[in-house]
């Protein structure tokens, strides 16, 4: 069950990483202009300042007794 | 004195007084002094590693990359990103075995790891040959604000090692916690600075961003879009070095260590969380210098364009303030590095080969000598032999990031032993370092880090098949 959490966890934080990475090839072009950025800029930004959503959705998903307690000595 | 030199000078000391008084009361011993007790909440953590992340580098490299290359530089935008994601999950596990091991540096965590000294003595070399080009990196910017401020009067030379006394003064009485509170100066002041300059420059020449970005398009249209001002930094290599640096992002002995000093797991995947939004600032430093780019194009040295544009924009004393912002962030990560790399040396390698054991007054003592001791080495190099300031981090990112999978191993795989991670970071480290010296840095198009770190996980997944050599120590078992 922590196991299957763990990897629940892994999917939203995998989007942002596929954007920044392999996404890149695809958006390396200056229009369509966005709020005065080149596309590939705004790109790039627009996806740094989502990725905070997506790591908390990933914190929701997280098993969080594990963060807790003295670590884990006790266990 | 000049003005701006004057601002420069008052700053300067104000943050080494902070660094100081900041420290608490109370005797100093090596845990306090290296991971703050390990009582550090999310703001402090959150101050700490910031303030590694934010350096000189920010400030000169990265607007001298987007005047002279282009695109390219977006790579620095993104790269923490990438960093933060991996460590919201391999910092909390590495954080509990720390904990529960008593763990002081990251050669502990190999040592704890994979029980392996020579393991041990190799992650303390990578990193410590690491952060000399990335102290050296500091101290050349720091040379260049006091330069350009001072307009010319003071050399850079007296000025690194001037700023250099200061920082190593601080970070010698004050230990992790005055770094933190001077770490809050530096925030702030960098914050405003690139604040005002980022939105201001391209306000005051062009009537806004926006109007600066149609002009670069038209005058440049190359330049913003990959390989930009290169020929040889393609999409393929910017992939290949935001994964290589975002891998490498938590490698570093301090930022590594950095994730000991929390009070909680929480505490840092909370911080995971809010940490990309404090690269923003980058995208400022990128305005600044893609403004000078078209105000004053054929600069000589391009981690100039920032601070020439500025003294050619304001008044003095408002210059003397960036100048300032700009040496407190070369003097805050400059004393983190030097506290990492000193732990690590009196630490993980003077104590174990001492035949006799050591007290910790007598640990303590080994700790600070090293420090003046690497803090004398990146000194000299940065005298002598300089560089572009985003090749050195690049340099240093190369060396350190192979660790990346061995930590990862560490953490997740438990049968993973040392003699497979061993011939991995040899192969790795042997892979870059001749990449880079018979100059195939880009190789293939990619970073030569990256084929390096291609190199260290091929070799050890491979060792780990055929090396069935001994069993993981207890410190492997899972925590539950």
């Amino acid at each position: 069950m922590m196991k299957r959490r763990a990897a629940l966890a892994l999917i939203p934080a995998l989007i942002p990483v596929l954007a920044l990475v392999a996404a890149l090839p695809f958006v390396n072009r200056l229009h369509p202009v966005v709020l005065g950025l080149p596309f590939l800029l705004f790109w790039i930004l627009a996806w740094v300042l989502l990725t905070p959503l997506f790591l908390a959705i990933s914190y929701a998903l997280v098993d969080r007794r594990d963060d807790d307690g003295n670590g884990g000595a006790d266990r | 004195m000049t003005t701006p030199l004057l601002v420069i000078v008052g700053f300067v000391a104000v943050s080494a007084v902070v660094g100081v008084v900041g420290r608490g009361r109370g005797a100093m011993d090596v845990e306090r002094w290296s991971v703050g007790g390990r009582r550090f909440g999310v703001i402090l953590v959150w101050l700490l590693m910031a303030g590694e992340i934010y350096t000189t580098f920010t400030f000169l490299g990265a607007s001298g990359w987007a005047y002279s290359r282009g695109a390219p530089a977006f790579y620095i935008l993104a790269y923490g990103t990438i960093g933060y994601i991996i460590s919201f999950f391999l910092l909390p596990p590495v954080w509990r075995m720390a904990k529960r091991l008593g763990l002081h540096t990251q050669p502990d965590f190999f040592l704890a790891r994979y029980d392996s000294q020579v393991l041990a003595g190799m992650v303390v070399l990578i990193g410590v040959i690491s952060i000399v080009p990335y102290l050296q990196l500091q101290l050349a910017g720091l040379g260049m604000i006091v330069e350009i401020a001072s307009a010319g009067a003071i050399s850079s030379e007296t000025a690194i090692i001037a700023a250099f006394a200061v920082t190593c003064v601080f970070v010698y009485t004050s230990g992790i916690k005055g770094i933190a509170w001077v770490a809050i100066i530096k925030d702030v002041a960098m914050l405003v600075a690139v604040g005002i300059i980022g939105i201001g420059l391209p306000a005051m020449y062009f009537g806004g961003v926006g109007e600066m970005f149609a002009e670069l398009m038209r005058r440049h249209p190359a330049h913003l879009v990959f390989p930009g001002g290169t020929t040889t930094m393609g999409v393929g290599w910017v992939i290949s070095t935001i994964l290589l640096t975002g891998m490498g992002f938590y490698c570093w002995p301090h930022t590594f260590a950095s994730a000991y000093s929390a009070k909680d797991a929480r505490t840092l995947r909370r911080n995971a969380i809010f940490m990309p939004l404090y690269q923003l600032p980058i995208l400022l430093v990128f305005l600044v210098g893609f403004t000078a780019l078209l105000m004053m194009p054929g600069l000589e040295n391009p981690d100039t364009a920032l601070l020439e544009l500025v003294t050619r924009s304001y008044p003095g004393w408002f210059a003397g303030f960036i100048g300032g912002a700009g040496a407190v962030t070369a003097m805050v990560p400059s004393a983190m590095l030097l506290l990492g790399a000193a732990t690590l040396l009196a630490k993980n390698l003077y104590r174990p080969l001492r035949r006799r054991p050591i007290g910790e007054e007598h640990l303590m003592r080994a700790t600070r000598g090293f420090m003046l001791l690497i803090a004398v080495a990146a000194l000299l190099l940065a005298l002598w032999s300089p560089n572009e300031l985003v090749k050195l981090l690049i340099f240093g990112y190369d060396g350190v990031a192979q660790l990346f999978p061995a930590i990862m191993l560490g953490v997740f795989v438990p049968r993973a032993t040392a003699r497979p991670v061993i011939a991995g970071l040899v192969a790795g480290e042997a892979a870059v370092v001749s990449l880079i010296w018979s100059g195939h840095d880009p190789f293939l198009g990619l970073n030569a880090g990256f084929a390096g770190m291609v190199v260290t996980a091929t070799v050890t997944l491979v060792a780990m098949a055929f090396l069935h050599g001994g069993t993981a120590p207890a410190a492997a078992e899972p925590q539950r």
